[in-house]
């Protein structure tokens, strides 16, 4: 099979996300046989499949060599994969899913305000306790690089199977290593944040599997996969200016107003500019052209600009060695 | 079949080689266990090992461990058969740890170690000279030189500390991070500095500032009042008096502020003292503060151990003492050494070994007893012999 294969969440948020950041970019999710179906494809692009799998499978899949292109949380790829070079490419941060994985700590440790306090108390846990301070986590690898980087050693790790946050409180663990959106399980469980303790700030990643059998009618899927989402990505951060002048504009000037704001002159002759500008810069633009001269400035938000080069393309290539 | 750089017979063949050595010298060949409980490894040796080692799940649901080194399996067999008595063993034969990213001699799980162990006896100055020798024959023997032999003392900096006119707070802290190699000197560096405000610590509320100035007994007191009143709970195997009491400590600890700029340039002169054993031995001996007793007795120690490992005809001339050398594993109390290949080989640890007291008593024992050992990579060490391009 030589398709291109993408890896989606089969349910839930983050199910919903992927599918809806796939279809602003062109490329709508068809589920054949409905919801219980694990396959799928993309409507218009034909050497393509889609796979649902749950966001931790996905991962598993990716490193495998069984799909091309997933979309997981960048927690559990660092989680499962703290050597991911040459196994797999984080292409793009997708704008969902952010979630932070943290140390927390009982509420009660009044003592315990930053990492380095936690160090301290976990060095002398053991003269105290008569045993290493226990760490309920699924993020046994995060954790203990984190650790590791700020000289923490005295600390045993309790794999977690259930809810993480209740290890304290149910005695089976003194602190937790795990990941939280809101704060509120934390709080719930009456644990904290020591200042520092913010071990990732996640979010789902377009990731891409080096392993897998990239075939040419892969790379083909893929190249009219990744230039929607290019192009969908590069329309939505700008807007696209006719700047109409009464007369010619100077060269020298314009060269300032683009090294200045970010722009990029994609067009225009004689009277008139088009612009690209940053979508942040617009007003700033404006004023700056009216103050040049500029009769009508007419605004307008491309759905997609494609170009040539494909950043995300080219960082696959270059990780596939071409 | 693994793709290791060495064949199998030569690596197994020096190993039988150096433990033969060892024997000749009177260390009992012993064959230690294979597996572990993965519980004591990890307790032992610490957590951020645990992705090298090689763990297996029993039917029962424990968890198992291949050795990752001899000195475990050895001091729990020890304690086993022998209990109190002098132990003088040696061993050669396989171990398992996952290879490091810096790791140039094998891609597999698998390593061979050579060395010894002792464990008890009454004169711990002629046991220190007696295992860094036989380690240190034991490499000469075999055709090994051309490498640079590290030495340090963990109880020298402790004396050290004592005698220096530290804080509770501080001497604490530099105490126990002294055994965190690279931390050492960073804090004392980071926490000494002209430029930094004082301990790593939150903004020192008004609350603090008071409990600061209070007697300590009677601040702990408060403080548990006040999470009483708060209603915070025992959660997470810390007790409320625990905590209250370092509260107050921390807010103590701000108040003492930054070393005194004469201490911090006192250990930092320690600290950076690094060279030939005997002109190190001397700098050491300058820097003795008045007065300090237990510190020149270390001393004295020191140079008698060097005298001894020079009398029993270790080449001492390309050896140096670093004062700031704790070992790479926190175990060691004492005497600590290591022999490196030369950078440009990229091979690092041939040899490391030192003193451990209080392992045999964490693991069980009734009294603390000494234990001393010195080990050998034997992989590298075939590596580090082969003829040179």
């Amino acid at each position: 099979m030589s398709n291109l294969i993408v890896a989606v969440p089969s349910k839930g948020r983050l199910q919903e996300n992927a599918e809806a950041f796939f279809a602003r970019a062109g490329l709508h999710v068809r589920r054949d046989g409905g919801a219980r179906n694990y396959r799928g494809r993309f409507a218009g692009v034909e050497a393509a499949e889609i796979a649902f799998l749950s966001a931790s499978e996905i991962v598993g899949e990716l490193a495998a060599g069984h799909v091309h292109l997933g979309v997981t949380g960048e927690d559990l790829v660092r989680e499962r994969l703290p050597a991911s070079q040459g196994v797999v490419e984080l292409l793009t941060p997708l704008g969902f899913g952010q979630a932070d994985v943290v140390v927390a700590v009982p509420r009660a440790w009044i003592d315990v305000g930053t990492v380095a306090d936690l160090v301290d108390v976990a060095a002398d846990f053991r003269a105290a306790h008569g045993r290493r301070l226990r760490v309920a986590t699924k993020y046994a690898t995060l954790a203990g690089r984190f650790f590791a980087a700020h000289g923490l050693t005295d600390y045993r790790i309790v794999e977690s199977l259930g809810a993480t946050e209740g290890a304290p409180a149910a005695g089976t663990a003194d602190i937790v290593v795990d990941i939280t959106t809101t704060g509120a399980t934390l709080a719930a469980n009456d644990l904290k944040v020591p200042d520092g303790a913010t071990i990732l700030k996640s979010q789902a990643n377009l990731v891409a599997g080096l392993r897998a059998n990239w075939s040419q009618t892969a790379r083909q899927a893929l190249t009219q996969v990744l230039d929607r989402i290019a192009a969908e990505e590069r329309a939505r951060g700008i807007h696209e200016l006719r700047v109409d002048f009464g007369a010619d504009v100077s060269p020298d000037w314009l060269d300032g107003l683009v090294a200045a704001t970010g722009s990029v002159r994609v067009g225009g002759t004689g009277e008139s500019l088009v612009l690209h500008v940053p979508k942040a810069s617009l007003y700033d633009v404006v004023a700056e052209v009216k103050a040049a001269g500029a009769v009508r400035v007419s605004v307008f938000s491309p759905g997609y600009v494609f170009e040539a080069r494909n950043p995300l393309l080219e960082r696959l290539q270059a990780a596939l060695g071409g | 079949m693994t793709g290791d750089l060495l064949t199998l017979a030569p690596a197994d063949a020096l190993a039988a080689r150096l433990k033969g050595l060892f024997i000749d010298r009177g260390y009992a060949p012993v064959e230690p266990p294979m597996l572990l409980p993965a519980d004591m490894v990890l307790d032992r040796l610490g957590e951020d090992l645990r992705r090298r080692l090689l763990l297996v799940t029993a039917p029962d649901g424990r968890e198992m461990c291949l050795r990752p080194d001899f000195t475990l399996p050895l001091a729990r067999q020890h304690l086993q058969t022998a209990g109190a008595a002098v132990g003088r063993y040696s061993y050669a034969g396989l171990a398992f740890r996952f290879p490091s990213e810096q790791e140039r001699t094998r891609r597999s799980a698998e390593f061979r170690q050579a060395g010894i162990e002792h464990f008890g006896g009454d004169d711990a100055e002629a046991v220190d000279a007696e295992v860094l020798a036989a380690t240190m024959a034991g490499l000469t023997a075999v055709g090994f030189s051309g490498a640079d032999l590290i030495l340090g003392d963990v109880a020298l900096f402790e004396t050290y500390l004592d005698a220096l006119d530290l804080g509770d707070g501080w001497r604490r802290r530099l105490g126990r991070d002294f055994r965190r190699h690279e931390f050492a000197r960073d804090m004392v560096h980071r926490l000494g500095g002209a430029e930094d405000p004082g301990p790593d610590s939150s903004e020192q509320t008004a609350f603090a500032a008071a409990l600061a100035a209070m007697d300590p007994e009677a601040a702990r007191a408060v403080v548990q009042e006040v999470m009483a009143i708060a209603g915070a709970t025992q959660v997470g195997g810390r007790s409320a008096t625990e905590i209250a009491a370092r509260f107050v400590e921390k807010a103590r600890f701000a108040r003492e502020g930054r070393l005194d700029q004469d201490v911090f340039a006192r250990l930092d002169a320690y600290l950076s003292i690094a060279g030939a054993p005997g002109e190190a031995l001397q700098e050491l001996k300058a820097l003795a503060p008045a007065g300090a007793s237990a510190y020149a007795a270390a001393l004295d120690a020191l140079e008698r151990r060097l005298a001894r490992v020079d009398a029993a005809g270790v080449d001492l001339s390309g050896a140096r003492f670093v004062a700031d050398f704790a070992g790479r594993i926190q175990i060691y109390t004492g005497m600590v050494f290591e022999v490196r290949a030369r950078a440009d080989s990229g091979l690092g640890t041939i040899a490391s070994g030192g003193r451990y007291d209080g392992f045999l008593k964490d693991l069980g024992a009734d009294e603390p007893g000494g234990a001393v050992g010195g080990s050998i990579y034997v992989d590298r060490l075939l590596v580090a012999l082969e003829p040179g391009p």
